[in-house]
């Protein structure tokens, strides 16, 4: 009977993994498409670090815009490293998560530039955040923000 | 300085490898340490559990409570001096002392556990055609206690049960020192069984002069036992068959006679489990 239900536990953990992995893999590869396509139409609203916008601009408005991304990580990803602190190493399935959510907040703050008609955002910094913190056997999930300030230009000023 | 639409580089801060190849890789090496290491514990914890002296088993088994309570006072002492007996001839070290328990039970079984403890059944007493037979099982337990078997048996399966907590983060420490498992659940494996064997039939050849109706005793246990289809390899003792040709064996090349008149049982044994006169 105890046999019988390790392999039963033992099974849906299979499950688990395979389920996670199968739609871990979906949900990732789609995101990815998804990412790149909007990098490319946001292209032409600069968006940089420095404190400063590097010309002065008169005229101009400037507005907090923020992004915000919460992503949760699947099963398989979590067991893959549970795995790795065994052994130590690069937690390579995490990576993609962190860069998913990095560039994501950073479209979302840059579409709310454009909504705003911003030429460009200046003082970007992003900050991530781990969720499910202190909680044990809980599926862990980050959540990283992105803001900056936006220059929008001032209509009736010339 | 004109701004110019440039897209951030791809594959920088991810890894191009195979997430499927890295989990093969690390649940494999995870397995291979765990089956490896485990089975080193395994290998030396009996080893190393010998030299825990005997006097440390007898304080861990003092939290047992004796079950001897109901045992008739006829076969009790029969029992005890028969245990005493034998355990004289077995060549014992020094310190060492055997307690025998009897069970009012309709088990088929007899076990050797820690602090020298052996414990008989009433099923397997009321079995036993003559006290040769009896002799063999209370020799092969008390066997087993001279070769420290119940503490290296103990010893491994606490460590391993340890190691396997370890791996998997679980921390049911009931389940490693549970109180039935110490008493009862000790396993001995095939060698353990088989030195068992011989010291018994070399106590016994001491005692009657002979070793005749020794092996009967697997007979015994072969009728009453259901799992006699179990094939050999995942059988911890040795098939009752090949035990029989292995004792008689021993005793050929030992030149221990296997004829003799085999002793009776007392009448207070025998009778003792009459429905009859125990008014069952």
């Amino acid at each position: 009977m105890e046999l019988l239900a390790q392999i039963g536990n033992l099974l849906i953990v299979l499950i688990l993994l395979a389920l996670g992995y199968g739609f871990g893999r979906m949900a990732e590869s789609r995101h990815y498409k998804s990412i790149i396509a909007r990098e490319k139409e946001f292209a032409r609203l600069p968006a940089i670090a420095s404190r400063m916008p590097p010309v002065k601009r008169p005229y101009h408005d400037q507005q907090l815009v923020y992004g915000n991304t919460v992503v949760s990580v699947d099963y398989f990803k979590r067991f893959l490293a549970g795995l790795r602190s065994v052994f130590g190493g690069r937690v390579t399935s995490y990576e993609t998560l962190l860069d998913r959510a990095r560039r994501e907040s950073i479209l979302r703050m840059k579409e709310a530039a454009d909504g705003l008609g911003a030429e460009m955002v200046f003082n970007i910094k992003v900050e991530t955040a781990s969720i499910s913190k202190g909680r044990r056997n809980a599926v862990g999930s980050v959540e990283v923000l992105a803001y900056g300030t936006a220059l929008i230009p001032r209509q009736a000023a010339v | 300085m004109d701004y110019q639409e440039r897209l951030p580089p791809e594959g920088i801060n991810t890894s191009k490898n195979s997430p499927l190849k890295e989990f093969t890789i690390l649940l494999g090496g995870l397995i291979l340490v765990t089956v490896v290491s485990i089975g080193l514990i395994a290998m030396f914890a009996g080893t190393i559990a010998t030299y825990v002296p005997f006097e440390v088993e007898l304080v861990m088994a003092e939290s047992y409570a004796d079950e001897g309570a109901e045992t008739p006072a006829e076969v009790a002492a029969y029992l005890a001096s028969l245990t005493e007996h034998l355990a004289a001839l077995s060549d014992l070290p020094p310190g060492m002392r055997i307690t025998m328990h009897y069970v009012d039970d309709d088990m088929v079984n007899a076990f050797a556990t820690l602090g020298g403890n052996i414990v008989i059944f009433r099923g397997l007493l009321e079995k036993m055609p003559n006290e040769n037979v009896l002799a063999m099982v209370v020799a092969h337990e008390i066997a087993h206690v001279k070769h420290r078997d119940p503490i290296a048996s103990l010893a491994r399966g606490v460590l391993v049960q340890l190691a396997l907590n370890a791996v998997t983060g679980s921390s049911n420490a009931d389940l490693v020192l549970g109180t039935t498992g110490l008493l009862t659940l000790l396993s001995f494996n095939r060698d353990m069984e088989e030195d068992a064997d011989e010291q018994a039939l070399r106590t016994l050849n001491v005692y009657y002069g002979h070793v005749a109706c020794a092996a009967e005793l697997f007979a015994v246990l072969h009728d009453s036992d259901d799992m006699t289809n179990v094939p050999e390899f995942f059988s911890t003792h040795p098939m009752d068959e090949r035990r029989i040709e292995d004792l008689n064996g021993l005793a050929v090349r030992k030149g221990w006679s296997t004829r003799g008149k085999a002793t009776p049982l007392p009448l207070a044994v025998t009778t003792g489990f009459d429905p009859a006169s125990s008014g069952l």
